[in-house]
């Protein structure tokens, strides 16, 4: 099977069409998840999908190497954030704002209450509101690292923060997430 | 840490389990690529084109410039190429017989195929006889 390098430049330097397909197919899930992450919606999302797609063509030279998963998060965060400044909202990357507890406080159906999160943080949905209440920086470096793998070094510099900036936005987010989902309850679920 | 990783991996499951791994707009994209693809192509073409016609002509003039150098051994000096033009037309002009059935054209078309001090010495000597 053909590297994620190799199709994308196999595109860039030949026109290989069949090489992007691949690429796309292959990226489809983690992506799609990624922007779910940062935007309000699923049909934002999709959009958001491709139009990342989009810059990733006619930006057919912009790859320097180096992780294409990682590349492909960075464009597509891009997109997602032009999407959200496109409907007059923006994405902060002050970690209390964006979002944070008001957004949390005001969500009673999406967010379970301490008796009902071991069955509830089980569920995709569920999951995926937490995710959307966190504060933006926390989320996009969560997202960022779970979702597009990148380096705490590489999402330092696509956030344009200090590194321990990163590390503890992604402390904020783990612990966050860790109170929302019931803690280890919904861990063994998942497990 | 362990826990956190524990977390985030429990996290990656949940938000990829609902996710279809068919690509929303696939056949948008595809267009889109082929559309660039041919794009990129004609600018290709297009550069091509316009580095081809200065290129054919620097070649041109290296090879000219090679056949020269070896035939001559150094390139004619103008003043010598103006001189010897000037003497064939005086020979042709004023001086009929001093080359007789060498017209001027032939020794012209002589000079450009033969070397070039070859050309020089048979006009000098043609004019002198």
């Amino acid at each position: 099977m053909k590297e994620d390098c190799e199709l994308l430049l196999s595109y860039t330097r030949r026109g290989d069409v069949p090489s992007l397909s691949a690429l796309v197919r292959r990226h489809a899930v983690w992506m799609q998840a990624f922007l779910r992450g940062l935007l309000p919606t699923v049909a934002d999302a999709e959009d958001a999908f491709q139009e990342t797609w989009i810059r990733v063509i006619k930006a057919a030279g912009s790859y320097r190497g180096g992780s294409v998963k990682a590349y492909l998060a960075t464009v597509a965060r891009s997109a997602a954030i032009d999407r959200l400044r496109r409907q007059g909202r923006t994405i902060s990357l002050d970690a209390d704002e964006g979002g944070g507890a008001s957004a949390l406080e005001d969500m009673p159906s999406a967010v379970p209450t301490p008796g009902e999160r071991f069955e509830s943080a089980a569920t995709a949905e569920e999951v995926q509101n937490a995710v959307r209440t966190l504060p933006d920086g926390p989320r996009q470096v969560l997202l960022m690292r779970i979702e597009g793998e990148m380096s705490f070094k590489e999402i330092a510099t696509e956030l344009d923060v200090p590194i321990g900036t990163a590390l503890t936005w992604m402390r904020t987010a783990t612990m966050k997430l860790r109170r929302l989902l019931g803690g280890e309850e919904c861990m063994k679920t998942g497990n | 840490m362990h826990e956190d990783w524990k977390l985030t991996a429990f996290v990656k499951d949940r938000l990829e389990e609902d996710v279809s791994d068919t690509p929303p707009h696939l056949q948008d994209i595809e267009r889109a690529a082929v559309s660039a693809s041919f794009a990129l192509a004609a600018a290709s073409r297009s550069r091509r084109r316009t580095w081809g016609i200065p290129l054919v002509a620097a070649s041109l003039a290296v090879v000219f410039g090679s056949f020269v150098a070896l035939n001559t051994g150094r390139s004619p000096e103008p003043e010598q190429t103006v001189a010897c033009v000037i003497d064939l037309l005086c020979a042709s002009d004023g001086n009929a017989d001093g080359i007789e059935a060498d017209s001027v054209a032939e020794k012209l078309l002589a000079w450009q195929d033969a070397p070039y001090e070859h050309a020089i010495a048979g006009l000098v000597a043609n004019k002198v006889n």
